[in-house]
């Protein structure tokens, strides 16, 4: 028997995650070690984990991680890197995390150009808190706190925080993927590998948004999740690269 | 006689959690879920069709536990 290429890549642990069934951060975990191990950035690669259901990522990824408070990964892979400028740093931030109490860090960060790579999983809920109103719940949606739907007049709109980054001048490549099928996963896969070639050029500010599924936060099973994502999510949130300069 | 390709799947059943994405995802109807449940408490993927397995890695791609891995032998 000979391994074909569908083997589990170097820089992920042999650990049992304890995300739900059906979580996308799984995938995402998968194809952001896939790209560490093809750009072979193994060794100085740091990761810095979010609050959130990603908060383990340490056990999961094989390569260095540290954590933040909620919402500050892009401070403090800022410090990481201005210190250890050779280093591939990288942020992997939910939309609880970066949208809601880490605007500011977010913004900010991008537009001091600084060079590091955000990956951003948006599943549209604070999944890890069992499903409430985040900044990019769609309109209409029911979530916990907001039993009856999201309303325009009393929450506001989805917050789209890529179209947001990539009008300011520090960031040089934003693009938005999603998880639910071979094809996206691997157009995903392409999109980080950008991100990380980004921040090895020393162009600066890169951020990947990526529409992931969260059957538990959003009430549905796996594969009606899938297919939520698929069909409703991507119309509020368009897929593909927002900015490459 | 042409030297035919084939594909050996490897689930590790014990960590499955039955979102049934590569059920869904697989053109070949190579798996299917369980009626059994695993320590976990989850019914589990099996494999139905190994002899349909064409090696594509739909499944292996798909899995959000990546449990599945593919291995080729040469007849």
């Amino acid at each position: 028997m000979n391994p074909t290429k569908f083997v589990k890549p170097k820089s992920l642990k042999d650990t049992h995650h304890n995300y739900c069934p059906g979580c996308g951060h799984g995938i995402i975990h998968r194809i952001i070690a896939e790209v560490v191990d093809e750009l072979g950035i193994r060794e100085k690669t740091i990761a810095v984990a979010p609050v959130g259901c990603a908060v383990f990522a340490y056990d999961y990824w094989d390569f260095d991680v540290t954590e933040a408070p909620h919402g500050r990964p892009p401070a403090v892979a800022t410090g990481i890197k201005r210190v250890l400028p050779d280093r591939i740093v990288f942020t992997y931030q939910g939309d609880g995390d970066l949208a809601a109490i880490g605007t500011s860090e977010i913004i900010h960060t991008a537009n001091r150009a600084e060079n590091i790579t955000v990956i951003f999983v948006n599943n549209t809920v604070y999944g890890m808190t069992q499903g409430q109103m985040a900044p990019t719940t769609l309109i209409g949606q029911k979530t916990l706190t907001t039993p009856y739907g999201r309303e325009v007049t009393r929450d506001g709109y989805p917050l789209k925080v890529s179209e947001l980054i990539s009008v300011l001048d520090g960031a040089r490549y934003v693009a938005r993927g999603t998880v639910t099928n071979p094809k996206n996963i691997t157009i995903t896969k392409s999109y980080i590998k950008t991100a990380f070639i980004t921040q090895i050029e020393n162009k600066g500010f890169s951020l990947v948004e990526i529409l992931s599924m969260c059957p538990a936060g959003i009430h549905m099973s796996p594969v009606e999740a899938l297919n939520w994502v698929e069909n409703e999510l991507t119309k509020c949130f368009p897929l593909g690269v927002i900015k490459n300069v | 006689m042409s030297k035919k390709n084939k594909f050996l799947l490897k689930i590790n059943y014990e960590n499955c959690k039955g979102c049934e994405y590569c059920i869904i995802t697989c053109p070949q109807k190579v798996l299917s879920l369980s009626d059994e449940v695993n320590k976990l408490g989850y019914r589990f993927v099996k494999i139905i069709n190994q002899q349909n397995c064409n090696g594509c890695g739909r499944c292996y791609i798909m899995c959000p536990d990546y449990l599945i891995e593919i291995f080729s032998a040469t007849d």
